[in-house]
């Protein structure tokens, strides 16, 4: 398995080598390297075949339990197989149909990147694995779909398809880690045995939640599928291979991959069903009010979507089998369709089916690949697409689920699946002719032709499908073994009754369809997240606004403010927490003096904030040092009294210099700003004082300058406690400090200098 | 007290310091010897990578107790000394073209590493005051160096003034822990768990913290960062933003992880909250890349705190992985601005920083453009790039803690990154060129850039090879 992706990720990063060198024949060069390791992909077949499973693995980082594994069972063959092939057509149709157009080698890359990536997804066998790969097949689509960059609409539409599954991805990612943390494993095979361990915890319903964002973001459910029809700007090979015919359905294989694991429960039920059905019908009343051949398709894909999520949310085996059988129609007819839309957009110029008729006299040789494909998707008998809606009708009356309602959604969704099949793959050809022949290579055509027509030859040798892929898929996804054939007729019953109902309402609907023009879009406008995303952006682009403006405006005052309000809290906090706002019970002891000192103090501090001269507001502040200084004294601390009384001379005469260089005092602040400034001013004093209280409270440890007494002689030989404590016992400290010192020593420095250089100008 | 092994334990230290004094001591007699000084700056920044490597495995205290050299110290210390040979080697050329390529440059930045190397390995909180002053100062003079512009002389002044205020906080706090704990080792603070509960205690470290808090530019004490990262040289400030930033966490993570009781948990939470919203959001309506850059930056502070949060034995893991992660891809992402940028012609502005400029990168410059993609994917988390595990383990850390709700929300804020981080990515590729400028990059930066993101990818790729970097269990 190693060997295939690696062969894949190299092919990727040698692709634009090999256009250099190749020009328009590397699309089959790419094609048959892929085909090559579809065959290597094949031949692992026997062993699954044999023993249900294929693991490997390899060690990778297993301190956290993450091993590179890949584990293959009839679910992983089945999408290899799928991814693989399909993305061997692509590669080749895209030579041909982006002939002339520029960076063809960097589209190369980014595909065959794709094709890896998915592969890599499909046959991973631990989550975070499948993760990696899943994250990947995101950011390969993002480059694909803005690869018409000139476009204004293609960079938006990709960065929102990438922003929209990434957004998913990520969620899967807290799902997997609690998948993790509940049953300890990141490994599938592992996992597969542990169900109990996750579909029992508390969180289970947190897992499921996370997990099903990936999957409906990926998977394109309401309200996530607006990105799928935006990401129409991109390519029609990429359309068709990466928005029908694999990458969407990465959800719908994780979906089955964890089946085993967390499905089958009733949140499991409901929710997929309710979003499945909701999804399936909203997708196909939208796809068939749009023109664009394009528009059509990807509604159609996103309704097909949803309805294998509601055959998924149905949790029997005969649905499962039905989803299985669904998808690989889906995935051929589809990925037909959307190429044969690009080359009749390239013949004719247009993609508006209001437009385009009666090509089939221009390219008959397309319409019938294009009436073979449009057959396929409207279930007419003899088309594989028949047998995805017999068992499709089929699962849903044999349940007990969601009962007579499930069947009639079911036929409702088909019935505009059918009209949008008519729309975008018959109403282009047949009609009048108007315009002059244009020529198709014939190169073109092998790809849809291919795709097309497997769905019909599979039609007639379903044994041989049923055994190599569709019975082993389903035991893989439902763990039990069990056969189910796959027969072409099930004798006159109501599923058949059902497919005849449908093909005639899907027919009936398409002839009057302008009739039926529900505006639907216009109807749901308030509710498309496609606006709700729009709106989210900009909301949060206004948040940014205001927190610019607010916060981040740029004045140190403000900063200040925020800064300080913030550091209260986080100071008060504790208090609250500790529940001890200043229980004082000590006693004040406070003397006289004490008291003339302190208001001498605080009238001080007063008189600065009100005072209108700058030189008594210095002086005022001198007074409020200098009481601070004498109260260290009072307390037994000459030392700093006298470091404070120096700093409090030294800002004074500072102060003094720079008054000089002052503009002329001025009342600037209004009055709101000042009323602002006093409430804060007051709470934040009040707040420190209710702290320091709590600190006078608590019973102090004693005093380290015993050890410093007592140990200063003996262990550093001085007698000057204070040079021992700052040149040994903090020796490494003080050297700190120096250095602080000379660094900042440089910065007035250099301000000085830049001064001297500045007069020399203003000399010049 | 100070024992003569002690300086053959602690030989990283004093390469930075010795190299940081003698640069200074031969620039002021050599003016021109600017070439050698460069040399010796990066000669001595490998050499002490290279002697720290050989501390992985060992447990020193040494200097009277004062630093201590362990797995952990050693590790931080390793990142940060990483973090400034990247951002030293790309220097050059950037301080050339804005000629202010100054001997003092170098030896500021040595001795700016050198604070940060006392502040990871400390064990007493006046040496964790000292090295973040040194740390702090040399920034603030760093990021004036353009001393004839006045964006950068304004972000310097309020870049000073707030730190000098913040560091205040630092001291009280200081002085708390100390009264009600008797001392300033973290032997003794870190001995009596009783004391942890303690409200003063608590009010001590909540400032303490705080101080760190404002270095890492963490949510409300962020402001100064985008003023600051767009004012400062764009080399200084992918300086500050990486290095700086692994010694603040360096140095207050552990303490966090060893002191904070379950009553901060809940306020980690809410500020980690707090700043990646603010971070992310603001990001989305800036269109200077040096701001953009700078609200990422603010964010992957949220990022590291939801990982501190935890308060679990994947802290530190996670946390150290991240800040690597994180060195990578945003001084890589600096890198390349500073190379885009043009020297201004007035005293004002910088030029050719407006992500406007950046349009069509992937067509004029494709050798600057895919690297910064490379970049910017991993700072959006995407895998398999560094930043992806980055995101996974601090998350992983987060949710075992069961901080389920916070790393949900860190997620979803983590989306609205890979808005703006796209927008780039999105101008670079599928936009027009803006002009057909073609930028001279010189060998030293391209080689930084180039190992920025081969480093990028290998631990994308290979994340235990820096896991095995723990050799010792972190009890």
């Amino acid at each position: 398995m190693l060997i295939v992706v690696s062969i894949l990720l190299i092919l990727s990063i040698l692709s634009p080598l090999l256009y250099k060198i190749f020009k328009g024949i590397t699309n089959w060069i790419i094609t048959s390297v892929i085909i090559t390791s579809l065959i290597l992909f094949i031949n692992y077949g026997k062993t699954i075949f044999s023993d249900d499973f294929l693991l490997e693995s390899y060690e990778w980082f297993s301190s956290a339990n993450i091993n590179l594994e890949f584990y293959v069972d009839g679910l992983g063959f089945m999408f290899g197989i799928i991814v693989l092939g399909i993305g061997a057509l692509i590669v080749l149709y895209s030579g041909y149909y982006l002939k002339g157009k520029e960076f063809t080698g960097r589209f190369y890359l980014y595909i065959v990147l794709f094709a890896a990536s998915m592969f890599g997804l499909v046959i991973s066998g631990n989550l975070i694995v499948m993760f990696v790969f899943w994250e990947l097949t995101g950011i390969s689509s993002f480059f694909l779909i803005g690869y018409y960059f000139y476009k204004e609409e293609s960079r938006i539409n990709a960065q929102q398809a990438l922003l929209v599954t990434g957004f998913g991805g990520l969620a899967l990612l807290a799902g997997f880690i609690l998948i993790y943390l509940s049953a300890g494993t990141f490994s599938i095979k592992e996992l597969l045995t542990k169900r109990e361990l996750i579909v029992f915890t508390e969180i289970y319903p947190i897992i499921l939640i996370l997990i099903l964002t990936g999957v409906f973001t990926k998977s394109a459910q309401v309200p996530f599928h607006f990105w799928l029809p935006n990401a129409m700007v991109a390519p029609a090979p990429i359309s068709a291979y990466l928005h029908s015919a694999t990458m969407v359905k990465a959800g719908i294989f994780l979906l089955m991959r964890l089946y085993p694991v967390m499905g089958d429960t009733n949140e499991w039920k409901y929710i997929l069903s309710g979003f499945g059905i909701f999804t399936m019908l909203m997708g196909g009343f939208i796809s068939v009010n749009q023109t664009d051949l394009k528009k059509i398709l990807a509604y159609s894909t996103v309704s097909a979507l949803g309805l294998m999520v509601t055959l998924m949310g149905i949790s029997t085996q005969e649905a499962i089998q039905a989803a299985v059988v669904f998808l690989i129609a889906h995935a051929l007819y589809k990925g037909s369709l959307f190429l044969i839309a690009g080359l009749v957009e390239h013949s004719a110029d247009s993609r508006d089916i209001n437009v385009l008729s009666g090509l089939y006299k221009t390219i008959p040789f397309l319409g019938i690949i294009s009436f073979a494909a449009a057959a396929s998707q409207s279930g007419v008998p003899l088309f594989f697409g028949f047998l995805g809606k017999e068992l499709t009708y089929t699962s849903a009356i044999d349940t007990d689920f969601l009962k007579i309602f499930l069947p009639l959604m079911f036929l409702m969704a088909n019935i505009l699946m059918v009209c949008a099949a008519l729309m975008a793959g018959v109403k282009p050809f047949i009609g009048e002719y108007e315009k002059e022949k244009v020529k198709i290579s014939s190169f073109k055509y092998i790809s849809p032709l291919i795709l097309s027509f497997t769905g019909f030859a599979i039609f007639f040798i379903p044994g041989l499908l049923n055994n190599t892929i569709i019975n082993p898929t389903v035991n893989a996804i439902s763990g039990v073994e069990t056969r189910i054939e796959l027969s072409l007729w099930h004798g006159f019953n109501i599923p058949l009754l059902m497919s005849i109902l449908t093909l005639a309402g899907g027919y009936y609907i398409y002839k009057y369809r302008n009739y039926f023009k529900l505006h639907i879009e216009d109807f749901l406008i308030f509710l498309t997240p496609s606006s709700v995303y729009h709106s989210m952006i900009s909301g949060l682009k206004k948040i940014a606004f205001y927190q610019t403006r607010i916060l981040q405006s740029g004045y140190l005052r403000n900063y200040l403010i925020v800064i300080f309000s913030f550091t209260l809290i986080l100071m008060i906090l504790p208090l609250l927490i500790g529940n001890k706002l200043a229980i004082f019970t000590g006693d004040l002891e406070i003397e006289r003096y004490e008291i003339f000192l302190y208001s001498a103090i605080i009238i001080s501090a007063i008189f600065v904030t009100v005072t209108k001269s700058r030189l008594s507001a210095i002086a005022a502040l001198g007074v409020v040092g200098f009481g601070v200084a004498v109260i260290f004294i009072m307390h037994g601390a000459p030392d700093i009294a006298i470091t404070q009384f120096a700093i409090e001379v030294l800002t004074v005469i500072l102060f003094v210099i720079v008054l000089f260089k002052l503009p002329r005092f001025s009342n600037i602040s209004k009055r709101k700003i000042k009323i602002r400034d006093t409430i804060f001013s007051v709470t934040a004093g009040v707040a420190v004082f209710f702290v320091l209280m709590l600190i006078t409270n608590e019973k102090m440890r004693p005093l380290i300058s015993d050890f410093y007494t007592e140990n200063s002689w003996t262990l550093a030989n001085g007698r000057n406690i204070v040079n021992v404590i700052l040149v040994d016992f903090r020796a490494i400290d003080t050297f700190g400090e120096i250095t602080v010192l000379a660094v900042a020593a440089f910065g007035i420095f250099a301000l000085l200098k830049l001064t001297v250089i500045n007069k020399k100008e203003e000399h010049k | 007290m100070i024992k003569t092994i002690d300086f053959l334990n602690s030989i990283p230290l004093l390469i930075i310091s010795v190299s940081a004094v003698i640069t200074i001591l031969v620039g002021s007699f050599y003016k021109k010897s600017t070439k050698y000084v460069y040399a010796v700056t990066l000669i001595a920044l490998i050499a002490a990578i290279y002697y720290s490597f050989g501390y992985l495995d060992k447990e020193y205290l040494i200097y009277n107790n004062f630093l201590r050299v362990n797995n952990i110290t050693t590790l931080f210390s390793i990142i940060a000394l990483f973090a400034v040979l990247l951002s030293t080697l790309s220097a050059k050329a950037y301080i050339e073209k804005e000629e202010i390529n100054f001997i003092e440059f170098y030896s500021l930045v040595l001795f700016s590493t050198a604070g940060m190397l006392i502040m990871i390995q400390s064990y007493n909180l006046i040496t964790v005051f000292v090295g973040l002053e040194l740390m702090s100062i040399s920034f603030y003079i760093l990021t004036g160096f353009l001393r004839k512009r006045i964006k950068s002389n304004e972000s310097a002044l309020k870049y000073f003034l707030l730190g000098a205020f913040m560091t205040g906080f630092l001291l009280f706090g200081i002085s708390l822990i100390y009264g009600i704990t008797g001392s300033m080792s973290y032997a003794n603070i870190f001995q009596d768990t009783s004391v942890f509960k303690n409200p003063v205690f608590l009010i001590g470290s909540a400032l303490f913290m705080i101080g760190f808090f404002f270095k890492m530019g963490l949510f409300p004490f962020h402001l100064w960062v985008p003023d600051v990262y767009e004012g400062a040289p764009t080399t200084i400030t992918g300086l500050m933003s990486t290095a700086g930033k692994i010694a603040a966490v360096g140095t207050i993570t552990p303490f966090i992880v060893y002191t904070a009781s379950d009553n901060f948990r809940l306020i980690f939470s809410i500020i980690a909250l707090l700043t990646m919203l603010i971070g992310n959001v603001t990001a989305l309506a800036q269109s200077n890349i040096k701001r953009i850059l700078a609200f990422s930056s603010i964010a992957s502070a949220g990022y590291i705190l939801v990982g501190v949060a935890a308060m679990n034995d994947l802290s530190i893991k996670s946390v150290s992985f991240y800040l690597l992660a994180y060195t990578l891809m945003q001084l890589g992402a600096f890198i390349i601005v500073s190379l885009i940028e043009k020297p201004a012609e007035g005293i004002n502005e910088y030029r050719n920083v407006d992500i406007e400029d950046y349009k069509g990168l992937a067509r004029t410059n494709p050798q600057l453009a895919i690297p910064l993609t490379i970049f910017l994917f991993s700072l959006g988390g995407i895998p398999p790039l560094a930043g992806f595990w980055g995101k996974y383990y601090l998350f992983y850390a987060a949710i075992q803690s069961n901080l389920i709700w916070l790393s949900i929300s860190a997620i979803l804020f983590s989306v609205i990154s890979l808005y703006y981080y796209l927008k780039i990515v999105v101008y670079m590729w599928f936009n027009p060129p803006a002009n057909g400028d073609v930028y001279k990059i010189d060998s030293m930066p391209s080689l930084s850039i180039l190992i920025a993101a081969f480093l990028t990818f290998l631990f994308g790729i290979f994340p235990q090879y820096f896991f095995a970097l723990f050799k010792t269990p972190f009890k």
